[in-house]
């Protein structure tokens, strides 16, 4: 380890020790069954939402409650998990989280590559090229890969916690989020928590935040088979952005809208369409 | 209410997962009456999860449009009903019908009305601020992503403070009064106008209405320089300060000193600055400076320098500091101070006017009767004493001349030191003002020669080597300004060959030493004829040595042998003609040899016998009328006494006169006629001398037959037996060539000699510019030829056209006949 380093290693062991030892704690985060002892400097430093609650009652208190799902009135949507609240105050102390490894589910052995490689469409991208960070390969590099020890492959809790990343505003956990969602995705989109995930993507985050979302529609445009999935379906149906944004990445556009781009988007897909047709007729 | 980029396709398809489920009225019911309470300052109860979880809720839902246009309707309400109500509560009715409430009757009635409402408009405002923090931070979401960005609308912030301008301040108090934001103009101004009145104000209070409007903006766009601030009270502000300034420098004008005035807009300037910094914003200072600038200053500066007590009165009066404030005013205004140098320039054109023409006129006076200082004038009848003062006096008012102006100088150079810091504009105006008032006297140049020529013969007797230096320091710094250079060095040749050849100088040293600084300030080319004056006098005095040494080894040890001193000098170099009496108008025979008795011509061929051995080919011209002699007169005794002996000096003329006297019987007498036959001397010379010899009664030698003033044809003169005098030594005074002003005819000379000299140096100025360039247009050969001779003197542009006719005429150019403008050609 380079001798630059050895300070940002000590702090970050002295930020670890605060959170354990909770001295000097000043404040109170409240979710679900979790209580957690913090420190307002550090959230302060993180995140911008905390900022405001000197203004009001929590501020007084000098204590929150973040409602947690299924606590009652049916918009859970607004709502946090408390497993996704505990990763997140664990990232602020850590820099980091990590996520209960599930087991990797295998590919259905009926379909193979007929739609379309995965890497070539996802190559032919001239934007979205994520490349997650301490976490080996990039997405491109192993997209199929059946296995990965470096990925815990737990893309609805990575969601979530991107999900509550979003709310609370803490951009460094959300960029962190989304790699790990990303690389978990990758390798682990048959596992039955994928419907969920992609769920949770599109109704617990507002609609520009593409992060994830452009996840869910690249995996599902590549590999088709999952339409042939019920809980898929169900969520696909369920939400007209994802149903809109497949349709437009059949038609190889991208799945939004950017200005220029979509137009000239809009020509390729055309040509496209054109030629398919002379070659139908004779 | 949002317009919907084209092409954004996602937001065709608006029905979410469970888009019919939620419940946006109660949603907005809840933060709704949350707002409330944040607005009546509740908001400690309010729990912020909530808060924001609702707000995210229905932007999750993609209700956030909707959430926007909630909160504006209830922002445009709350601010529109309740905030604006209690603003107006504070209206008192007067400040309502006019503005600023001038019905009110006290000042301080006025003022605590005004500060009452700035008071409520200021806690309103900054109750607004904190309100819509906090309602951002619960709509973080709504406020810098969803609707600011994509759907290019102000952010629920700016929107809210364009709803306060709009409902605040734009909204009229009651149909056809004025709005809020004219009345809280009206008031500021008032305000300060008090404040500039000098009553206190609460400054702090106006600056917060003041952050407030700079706060807001013109349009809901929020470009920067359309700040409310900017665009409607800062406009008011100038103009009603410009109104206010352009008066008061009117009414300063007209009621007080110059003086006052200046302290009173140096004042005013500093005030507007502090003002700016503590009342209104610092962004105003320079237009405020500006407009304070344009009204006191600038507009005024005339008026202000042409006062009674203006600067022509501090300049008379040694006003330094004044002056410097006059000076630190236009100097604010514009660096190159036009109205002040202007004024310089005429104080001095004025100043130095006056001194010319007290010269002239003083030189022009009637002569005053004058004690009698010198025996041979008084003697010699009134008109010549008369006219002999008259000379005397224009020497003096030369004198006069030299040191006013000099003083003059001092003057505004002290000014211009201690007042002006040594400007560079202000002294280049005040240097050239004082070379045109030299200039425009036309007896510049002889009268500076004067006042060296008298400082030479007198003026450095006694004085210290500093005193001395001085002294020619002021020469020359005149001298600076003279553009005619080439008079001056003709007078001052005049001058000096008298100093030189009369013994006059009461220092060689410190002539050579004018010399040197002469040759420092004017060049080489201006000092070489002086330097070659010196240098003639050198090796006279050698020459002469050498000769007496010469005579000794001779061993011709006549003790009757005439001792001979002798100054042998170059024919160009000496303006020997300054020798000549006014009156003297000789042609060119007068020049004949002057018949010399045996004694002294043996002298004078034996020295021309040693001169030429020494130097052949050189001829030797003897200027008799610029000699003199020590001669041994005996007077026999009277009764009762010794014979009488004296020394006598006077003019060798008067020498060779009563040298005639000594071959002769003492009664004999002879005619003017046998005299000038015998002696061959110039008549006017003669008549002179014998004037001298006979009439003037301290020093007649001779009797003259009839005994009358003038010395007529026909009259005869015979040896003074009976002379008396109660000194060994007499002498006998012709008269004379002190250095004195200049009479008209001798001008008129100099003048014609000065204008010849000037052909000469013209032509060859223009040959040698030909002669390099070969072939040149007319105009650049007249600019070329005016800077080569801008050393010397400023060239009259007719005298240099004349010249080159005459050049043309001699076949030294030619015109070019085809050249398109007219040119000349250089005739090898």
């Amino acid at each position: 380890m380079a001798a630059t380093d050895r300070p940002v290693l000590a702090f970050k062991q002295g930020l670890a020790g605060l959170f354990k030892s909770e001295k000097l704690a000043d404040f109170t985060i409240v979710c679900g069954p979790h209580t957690f002892r913090v420190h307002k400097a550090i959230l302060c430093a993180l995140t911008k939402y905390f900022d405001a609650l000197p203004n009001f009652a929590e501020g007084a208190q000098n204590s929150i409650e973040l409602k947690a799902v299924g606590s009652g009135d049916g918009d859970d949507e607004a709502c946090d998990d408390p497993e996704a609240v505990k990763l997140m105050v664990h990232f602020f102390y850590h820099l980091d989280y990590s996520a209960d490894a599930l087991a990797i589910a295998p590919s259905p052995p009926t379909v193979d590559n007929a739609f379309g490689g995965v890497t070539t469409s996802y190559k032919g991208k001239k934007k979205k090229r994520i490349v997650t960070h301490g976490w080996g390969e990039s997405v491109d590099d192993a997209p199929t890969a059946p296995t990965s020890p470096s990925t815990d492959g737990n893309m609805l809790m990575h969601a979530k916690v991107f999900a509550a990343a979003v709310k609370y505003r803490v951009p460094a956990l959300k960029d962190l989020a989304a790699e790990k969602f990303a690389a978990a995705v990758a390798i682990n989109f048959n596992h039955a928590s994928f419907a969920e995930a992609a769920r949770i993507a599109y109704t617990t985050t507002p609609e520009d935040m593409r992060e994830i979302r452009d996840q869910v529609v690249e995996v599902i445009h590549a590999n088709a088979e999952l339409l042939m999935k019920h809980d898929v379906m169900e969520v696909v149906h369920g939400d007209s952005n994802l149903s809109c944004e497949l349709l437009r990445k059949a038609h190889g556009m991208s799945a939004v809208a950017v200005g220029e781009e979509d137009r000239e988007d809009v020509e390729i897909a055309l040509q496209r369409l054109r030629q398919d047709i002379s070659g139908v007729l004779p | 209410m949002a317009i919907m980029p084209a092409g954004r396709m996602a937001n065709g398809c608006k029905k979410g997962l469970n888009g019919a489920d939620i419940d946006f009225d109660t949603t907005w019911g809840i933060l709704e009456k949350a707002f409330h309470e944040i607005h009546t300052k509740n908001a400690s109860a309010l729990s912020f999860e909530e808060l924001y979880r609702n707000a995210y809720k229905i932007v999750l839902k993609k209700k956030g449009e909707d959430l926007y246009n909630k909160v504006a309707q209830f922002e445009e309400n709350w601010l529109g009903n309740t905030v604006r109500a209690r603003i107006v509560k504070n209206l008192t009715a007067p400040l309502m019908l006019d503005g600023t409430g001038r019905t009110l009757n006290t000042q301080t009635e006025r003022r605590d009305a005004g500060e009452k409402f700035l008071k409520s408009l200021k806690g309103a405002w900054e109750d607004h601020q904190v309100c819509m923090g906090m309602l951002t931070d619960v709509l973080m979401y709504m406020k810098d992503r969803v609707y600011c960005t994509d759907h290019r609308q102000p952010s629920i912030y700016a929107k809210s403070m364009g709803l306060f301008r709009d409902q605040i301040l734009r909204t009229p108090v009651r149909p056809g009064s004025p709005n809020l934001l004219e009345i809280l103009t009206r008031i500021i101004l008032d305000q300060i106008q008090m404040d500039r009145d000098g009553e206190a104000i609460d400054q702090f209070l106006i600056k917060s209405n003041v952050y407030m409007l700079e706060g807001l903006y013109d349009s809901d766009q929020e470009v920067e320089d359309e700040k409310l601030y900017l665009r409607s009270f800062e406009l008011d502000f100038l103009h009603s300060s410009a109104v206010f300034y352009r008066e008061e420098g009117e009414r300063l004008l007209k009621e007080s000193d110059a003086g006052t005035y200046c302290r009173h807009a140096k004042r005013r300037i500093d005030e507007e600055n502090d003002r700016c910094r503590s009342t209104l914003s610092e962004s105003t200072t320079p237009k405020i400076q500006r407009v304070v600038e344009d009204e006191l200053i600038r507009h005024k500066m005339k008026g202000l320098i042409e006062m009674e007590t203006g600067v022509s009165f501090m300049v008379e009066n040694d006003k330094f500091h004044e002056l410097s404030l006059v000076f630190d005013l236009e100097a604010r205004v514009d660096p190159r101070k036009p109205e002040l140098t202007r004024a310089m320039q005429k104080l001095i054109t004025e100043m130095g006017t006056n001194i010319n023409n007290s010269a002239i006129a003083a030189s022009q006076a009637p002569a005053q009767p004058a004690p009698a200082d010198d025996a041979a004038e008084d003697a010699q009848g009134k008109s010549k004493a008369g006219s002999a003062k008259a000379i005397n006096q224009q020497t003096v008012a030369a004198l006069k001349w030299v040191e006013d102006i000099l003083g003059l100088k001092d003057r505004f150079d002290s000014v211009c030191k201690a007042s002006f810091a040594s400007d560079q504009t202000v002294s280049t105006a005040i240097n050239r003002s004082m070379a045109d008032v030299i200039n425009a006297f036309s007896r510049g140049s002889e009268y500076i020669s004067l006042f060296i020529d008298d400082n030479m013969k007198k003026g450095i007797k006694n004085k210290s080597e500093a005193e001395i230096d001085a002294t020619l320091e002021k020469a020359i710094t005149i001298l600076r300004y003279l553009s005619d250079k080439d008079i001056f060095e003709t007078y001052y040749k005049k001058h000096l060959c008298k100093r030189l050849l009369l013994n006059k100088s009461q220092s060689i040293d410190v002539e050579k030493q004018m010399i040197s600084r002469m040759k420092i300030e004017l060049g080489n080319s201006f000092t070489l004829k002086l330097e070659a004056m010196f240098k003639d006098m050198t090796l006279s005095e050698e020459l002469a040595n050498g000769y007496r040494a010469h005579v000794k080894n001779l061993g011709d040890a006549d003790p009757k042998r005439v001792d001979l001193g002798i100054n042998v000098l170059t024919a160009m170099t000496w303006p020997l003609e300054a020798f000549k009496g006014a009156s003297e108008h000789d042609g060119p025979e007068s020049r004949a040899q002057v018949i010399y008795p045996p004694s002294i011509d043996r002298v004078r061929l034996g020295f021309e016998r040693y001169y030429s051995d020494k130097h052949s080919g050189r001829k030797l011209t003897w200027q008799t009328n610029m000699g003199d002699a020590d001669m041994k007169g005996t007077f026999p005794k009277s009764k009762g006494g010794k014979p009488r002996t004296h020394d006598i000096n006077c003019s060798t003329y008067a020498m060779l006169i009563l040298l005639l006297f000594n071959e002769l019987p003492a009664e004999r007498s002879i005619s003017l006629e046998e005299i000038q036959v015998r002696t061959n001397i110039p008549m006017s010379d003669l008549a002179r001398n014998l004037q001298s010899l006979s009439v003037a009664p301290k020093t007649r030698l001779l009797l003259k037959e009839p005994m009358s003033r003038d010395v007529n044809p026909g009259d005869r003169f015979s040896f003074n037996e009976s002379y008396k005098s109660e000194y060994i030594k007499v002498k006998v005074g012709v008269v004379s060539a002190g250095n004195k002003v200049e009479g008209d005819r001798e001008r008129k000379e100099t003048e014609k000699k000065n204008n010849d000299s000037r052909g000469f140096a013209i032509e060859a100025a223009v040959v040698r510019i030909m002669k390099q360039r070969k072939e040149l247009p007319h105009a650049q050969l007249l600019t070329e030829t005016i800077s080569q001779l801008s050393a010397q003197f400023k060239p009259d542009v007719n005298m240099i056209k004349k010249r080159i006719e005459s050049l043309i005429e001699r076949e030294y150019l030619e015109r070019i006949e085809e050249a398109p403008v007219p040119s000349y050609r250089y005739l090898a």
